[in-house]
C-alpha cells in the first residue's frame, strides 16, 4: 500500500497520445492536461522511470510520455491526490485545488504542460 | 479542377488542389454552398484553405470516449462545426489539438511570451492570451468576434 501523501519529489507520469503532441515544438500541447475530470497520471511509487513508462505503454499505443514531480505540479496551484482503481495502485489525478476537480483555468494546464518533462517519444526510437 | 463539385448520388470523392484525396463518405461535416439552381456543392476554397486541419478536424469525429487513453470525451459535431466557421475566417491556420474534455484547441505560438491558446466548445470559446509575457483568460461568445480576435493576433 502507497502513502496516501504523494511525496514533493515523487514523479507523476502521463502517456500523450498523437492527435496531443505538437510535432513542431517536439513536445506536447497544453491540450493534454485539460480533462472534465482531474488529469489522471500514475506516481511513481517507488518504480524507476523505465518501469513507469512501460507501465503506460502497456496500458496505451502513447506517442510520448511525460514527467512531473508533485512539487511542480503543485507549484502550478494544482492538487495532486492520490487515487488508485482497479488495475493500477498508481492512478492519482492533479485537480484544480481541494475542494474543485476539473482544471478549467488554461493557464494552469499550460503551466503544468511547461514543467513536464519528456522522458519517451516514439520519434526518438 | 473546378473549385466546386456537386454531390451527386452516392459517395461522392475527389482531390483537393493540395493533392489529397478524400471520400464524403468519411466527412459527416462538409464545408458546403448552394449554386444557382439550388444544388448543394463542397466548397473546394474552404477545404484548401484550411489544408490539414481540415483533415484533422474531421478525424476528431472518430476519436470515441476514452481517446487519449484516459477519460477523453469525444467530440459533437456542433463543436466541429463551430471550429470549422472558426478556421474558415482565419488568414492564417492555427495548430489545432483536441483536449480531454471534447473541446477543440487553436493555437498560434508566436515564442513563450506571446501566445493565444482558443478553446471551442459546443457552447463556450475560451481564450488564453500571454501577450509580452502577461496572461490572461477571456470568454467569448461570438464566432466572429473570435475570429477577428484571433486574425489580429496573428497580424
Amino acid at each position: 500500500m502507497l502513502d496516501e501523501i504523494i511525496a514533493e519529489d515523487e514523479y507523476l507520469y502521463r502517456g500523450v497520445v498523437d492527435a496531443c503532441w505538437d510535432e513542431k515544438e517536439g513536445r506536447p500541447s497544453s491540450a493534454a492536461f485539460k480533462d472534465s475530470k482531474g488529469i489522471s497520471v500514475d506516481r511513481d511509487g517507488g518504480r524507476d522511470k523505465e518501469n513507469c513508462v512501460k507501465r503506460l505503454l502497456s496500458v496505451k499505443d502513447f506517442h510520448a510520455v511525460c514527467r512531473l514531480t508533485a512539487r511542480d505540479a503543485r507549484s502550478c496551484d494544482t492538487f495532486v491526490k492520490y487515487l488508485p482503481v482497479d488495475g493500477n495502485e498508481y492512478h492519482s489525478e492533479i485537480h484544480d485545488s481541494e475542494n474543485q476537480v476539473e482544471i478549467k483555468s488554461k493557464a494552469k494546464s499550460r503551466r503544468l504542460n511547461n514543467k513536464a518533462e519528456v522522458v519517451f517519444c516514439k520519434d526518438d526510437i | 479542377m473546378a473549385p466546386f463539385l456537386t454531390i451527386g448520388l452516392g459517395v461522392l470523392s475527389g482531390v483537393t488542389a493540395s493533392g489529397n484525396r478524400f471520400s464524403s463518405s468519411a466527412y459527416s461535416v462538409m464545408p458546403q454552398k448552394q449554386t444557382s439552381t439550388g444544388a448543394a456543392v463542397v466548397d473546394f476554397l474552404v477545404v484548401n484553405k484550411l489544408g490539414d486541419n481540415f483533415h484533422k478536424l474531421h478525424s476528431f469525429l472518430n476519436l470515441k470516449n476514452g481517446w487519449n487513453g484516459y477519460d477523453g470525451k469525444s467530440f459533437s459535431k456542433l463543436t466541429i462545426n463551430r471550429t470549422l466557421s472558426i478556421l474558415k475566417k482565419l488568414n492564417v491556420q492555427p495548430k489545432m489539438f483536441p483536449t480531454g474534455r471534447g473541446t477543440i484547441q487553436l493555437e498560434y505560438h508566436i515564442d513563450d511570451d506571446n501566445l493565444v491558446e482558443m478553446e471551442v466548445s459546443s457552447t463556450e470559446i475560451s481564450v488564453l492570451w500571454v501577450i509580452d509575457g502577461n496572461e490572461s483568460e477571456e470568454e467569448i461568445s461570438d464566432i466572429r468576434v473570435a475570429s477577428k480576435k484571433l486574425n489580429d493576433f496573428i497580424s
